[in-house]
């Protein structure tokens, strides 16, 4: 046993204390959102056990959606996608797909798949956004319009959309994610209940290592994966959409829209002045945004949750994929939280500047490093005998059965509302709960430190993950 | 640091105990509800068997008594109200409420008054619509107005299953009163079962714009009503602007000898949805004529609205012409000429759709000489449709007619060629 002066014995005693403290702290509040979220969920499944969709759908007063996809060099992607938007259950929509300059065979498979064809089409210029060099209407569809555009990134392509969107409500949706069919009706059945008052909806969507594959086999959704990987990415998100979420949404400070699938009303995105180029990510700004302009000026609105899963995304199936992913969205977090800094804290910010913001602050932006921290302090703890190996273990026992109590309650949530686990699945994601942070939690933990170094190298660049190789390819090859 | 360690350790006990409860619970709750489907199921078949047809309900299978016995009168609630099942299954399960629970206990769950939570209130609503005992159309017509927007929800979709006089009146009365946003009782009002122009005609003169609105809109499902027409183009000169808007929707669908007047007025409607509104009524009522010189006067109608101010009208201006076919062209062709840009634009986008440009091109390309008006036209319309309606018409046209669009854009722009 290594020998420690008594001051760095002391110092190291106050540090244990201190990162035992913030995981009480976390532990509290986490207990917190899960007796939020599971009143949420509850609430939500009556909701919508009573709604009758079927009238919904055939109204002459459901309320029409733009929606809009930007595709980057998804080649590969773009058309099942599309199609899943084209063969949404919903009265009427549009699906603007802008093609943001891609260098591969993006325009190219839209164009054979649904027969496209070049239109000059005057159409309003309100955001600012790169040159369109084309527009195409497709023969097939006339609801289907794809814009082409020089490259300016996410937040150019959604704005470009927006100028070109005739209906009130947008529906902004990645071009590479697959969508449930009745996407659209459920989330619009949400918000028309409210119009006034509604201005975003966030989303909860699964991940899948082949999510076309869903719509090819008729299945609802390939809810796991039966990949390690890509199953704890599932239940990482259940954790996220299907129980935090929900209760934020709860507590009214829904904090994040996700970029993949999120609802805005029109005239709130033109008033805020469109999505912003001058961030990684645009979709985490412009619900902070929304929320600080509102709450400064006191306005009623409410940015809500969506309990249903909406879509299926795919996810890395490499654990480079997944780093490249999840430090990008540090750096996104950390972006936003930097600029919104004023909200910590705040009253006048509500629920937001109390709850929301705090939250992201302490067990987001500064969770790595605190989670390192604790891990060579207690490396340190240990060497230098402050703490036992048996207490080691003891501590390593509550943190992988405790963490798993939320993951474990966001499959039940999960399960209530959907019953499409089969039950080897449902085992299979119980059991995987505790191994979550022996297998899982480290790479997110390097993911998170990189992205912490990437935000103070300014780093602005998206990383996109390669797409995963197809099982229909290699077969075919 | 002695004390931690026994603290962690009972730490540990606690959360592997709590994992292995909240874990089970998760597979149990399954279990449960994999065994009711499957209970579900056995009933969907004993009740499509024929043999059984006549007895009660409830009487039908064993497996119905056997699956509900062991049901709490909180599930079985809910499944009368779960818009998820098949009537057939919610009415078993209503007539089941009924006969275990009685009438009058249901009816107290359905009262504002004495229901103990308002989803309880919401399935009594539900069941109380399968077994109409009579008081649920006052019971319903408190609900619909009720403050709590899941019980009024809930109270339109009974009353639109009821679907009778009674409870339209009631879903017409909440146009007014209810604390839902109106659009959600009109969905109901908009696919009622029966026909109810005879109760909304009145509401055209109703002194509250909102009722006006909404018997107008709802109108537009009986276009063939007798003199329906007359009355609801009265609303065109309404002081509300969305009446009016409203009016020139239902309108659109209906007599055109009365609609089409009143909609050539309203293009000079002040509020620009309205002018909107009329121009899609008259492209409606054009697309739907059969000669070709009364098209052409719709068109001449239509065409001064692609120089509208507002953006709203110009795109209803351009679609709506597009919507009447070939034969318009020339009248579209003059706007080229107009003083305003959008409209000189707007037409040339127009002449795009109607596909006039890839016709004309098509000609010049197969050696066919189109007249010299349509050449005149066609560089007219790439010289207001500016270089990206060029690009398009090269990229749609075939290979032999591409130099000659290049030339033609060329003399366009005097010699210089488009980017």
């Amino acid at each position: 046993m290594m020998e420690l002066s008594p001051g760095a014995a002391l110092l190291l005693r106050i540090v244990v204390v201190v990162t035992a403290a913030y995981f009480v702290v976390l532990a509290v509040y986490v207990l917190g959102m899960l007796v939020f979220a599971m009143r949420e969920s509850r609430f939500r499944r009556r909701q919508d056990d009573v709604e009758d969709y079927d009238a919904v759908l055939e109204s002459r007063y459901t309320i029409p959606v733009s929606v809009i996809a930007p595709a980057y060099n998804e080649e590969e992607m773009v058309v099942p996608a599309i199609r899943s938007l084209l063969a949404q259950s919903y009265p009427e929509l549009e699906v603007i797909v802008v093609d943001d300059g891609s260098t591969d065979g993006t325009l190219a498979a839209i164009s054979a798949a649904f027969d496209l064809e070049p239109r000059q089409v005057f159409f309003r210029d309100i955001l600012k956004a790169k040159r369109v060099r084309m527009v195409y209407r497709s023969r097939i569809d006339p609801r289907l319009t794809v814009l082409v555009k020089e490259n300016g990134g996410k937040a150019d392509a959604l704005n470009c959309g927006v100028n070109f969107a005739r209906y009130r409500y947008l529906c902004c949706v990645d071009g590479d994610t697959m969508f449930a069919q009745d996407a659209l009706l459920k989330s619009m059945a949400l918000i028309v209940k409210d119009p006034a008052h509604i201005v975003g909806a966030a989303s909860l969507f699964g991940i899948s290592l082949e999510p076309e594959l869903a719509r090819e086999q008729s299945r609802s959704a390939p809810t796991t994966n039966r990949h390690l990987l890509a199953d704890f990415q599932h239940l990482d998100l259940m954790r996220a959409f299907v129980a935090y979420r929900q209760a934020w949404s709860r507590l009214d400070c829904m904090l994040c829209v996700s970029g993949a699938y999120a609802i805005w009303r029109r005239d709130v995105i033109l008033e805020m002045g469109g999505f912003s180029t001058a961030f990684t990510c645009e979709d985490i700004e412009m619900t902070f945004r929304i929320h600080e302009r509102y709450l400064r000026e006191g306005r009623p609105y409410r940015i809500i949750s969506l309990p249903g899963m909406v879509a299926h995304t795919e996810g890395p199936r490499s654990i480079g994929g997944l780093v490249s992913q999840r430090a990008r969205w540090q750096r996104v977090t950390l972006e936003t939280i930097w600029h919104y800094r004023a909200m910590i804290g705040r009253v006048k910010y509500g629920s937001v500047g109390l709850i929301g913001v705090p939250y992201y602050v302490l067990f987001e932006c500064i969770a790595p490093i605190v989670h390192a921290i604790s891990m060579i302090t207690l490396l340190l703890a240990i060497m230098y005998g402050v703490l036992g190996w048996p207490t080691y273990v003891a501590f390593l026992g509550l943190m992988a059965f405790g963490t798993a109590i939320p993951t474990t309650l966001a499959v039940s949530l999960h399960d209530k509302g959907y019953r499409d686990y089969g039950m080897r699945d449902l085992l299979r994601m119980l059991a995987l709960g505790p191994l979550d942070l022996f297998l899982y939690r480290p790479i997110l933990l390097y993911a998170g430190l990189r992205g912490t170094v990437d935000f103070l190298r300014k780093d602005k660049a998206w990383h996109k993950f390669e797409r995963n190789v197809r099982k229909r390819a290699r077969s075919s090859a | 640091m002695p004390g931690a360690s026994s603290l962690l350790l009972a730490g540990f006990i606690v959360a592997l105990v709590s994992w292995l409860l909240v874990s089970a619970y998760v597979v149990v709750d399954r279990f449960i509800h994999d065994r009711r489907e499957r209970h579900l199921i056995d009933i969907a078949r004993a009740l499509t068997d024929p043999a059984v047809a006549a007895l009660p309900l409830l009487d039908r299978s064993p497996a119905i008594r056997r699956t509900l016995g062991g049901l709490s009168r909180r599930v079985v609630y809910r499944m009368v109200a779960s818009t998820d099942f098949p009537l057939w299954v919610t009415e078993i399960f209503a007539a089941y409420s009924l006969e275990q629970w009685g009438l009058d206990r249901m009816i107290d769950d359905a009262s504002a008054a004495t229901s103990r939570s308002k989803w309880r209130r919401v399935s009594a609503l539900f069941a109380l619509g399968h077994i109409r005992p009579g008081a649920e159309h006052a019971l319903l017509r408190a609900a619909v107005l009720d403050p709590d927007r899941e019980i009024a929800s809930a109270a339109v979709v009974v009353l639109h299953r009821i679907g009778d006089r009674e409870a339209a009146a009631i879903l017409i009365d909440a146009l007014r009163d209810a604390s839902l946003p109106p659009s959600r009782i009109a969905t109901h009002l908009d696919q009622f079962p029966i026909p109810i122009d005879d109760l909304l005609r009145p509401l055209l003169a109703n002194t509250l714009p909102a009722m006006r609105y909404w018997s107008a809109s709802l109108l537009f499902r009986y276009p063939n009503a007798n003199g329906i027409a007359g009355e609801v183009a009265a609303l065109v000169d309404d002081p509300t602007p969305t009446v009016r808007k409203a009016a020139l929707v239902a309108l659109g669908v209906m007599d055109a000898e009365v609609a089409v007047p009143v909609a050539r007025r309203a293009l000079k409607d002040p509020v620009a949805y309205v002018r909107s509104a009329a121009v899609r009524a008259l492209a409606r009522h054009g697309a739907n004529e059969t000669d070709e010189m009364r098209r052409t006067e719709f068109a001449s109608w239509m065409a001064p609205a692609l120089a509208d101010a507002t953006w709203e009208v110009r795109l209803a201006a351009k679609e709506g012409l597009a919507q009447l076919g070939t034969t318009i062209w020339r009248v579209v062709a003059t706007q080229l000429e107009s003083a305003d840009h959008f409209a000189r634009n707007g037409a040339a986008e127009v002449l795009q759709n109607l596909g006039l440009l890839d016709w004309t091109i098509q000609g010049l390309g197969s050696g066919v000489a189109p007249s010299a008006e349509f050449v005149r036209v066609l560089q007219a319309a790439l010289r207001e449709g500016g270089p990206t309606l060029v690009d398009a018409a090269v990229a749609r046209s075939a290979p032999e007619s591409l130099a000659l669009i290049r030339k033609l854009a060329a003399d366009v722009w005097l010699g210089a060629p488009p980017a």
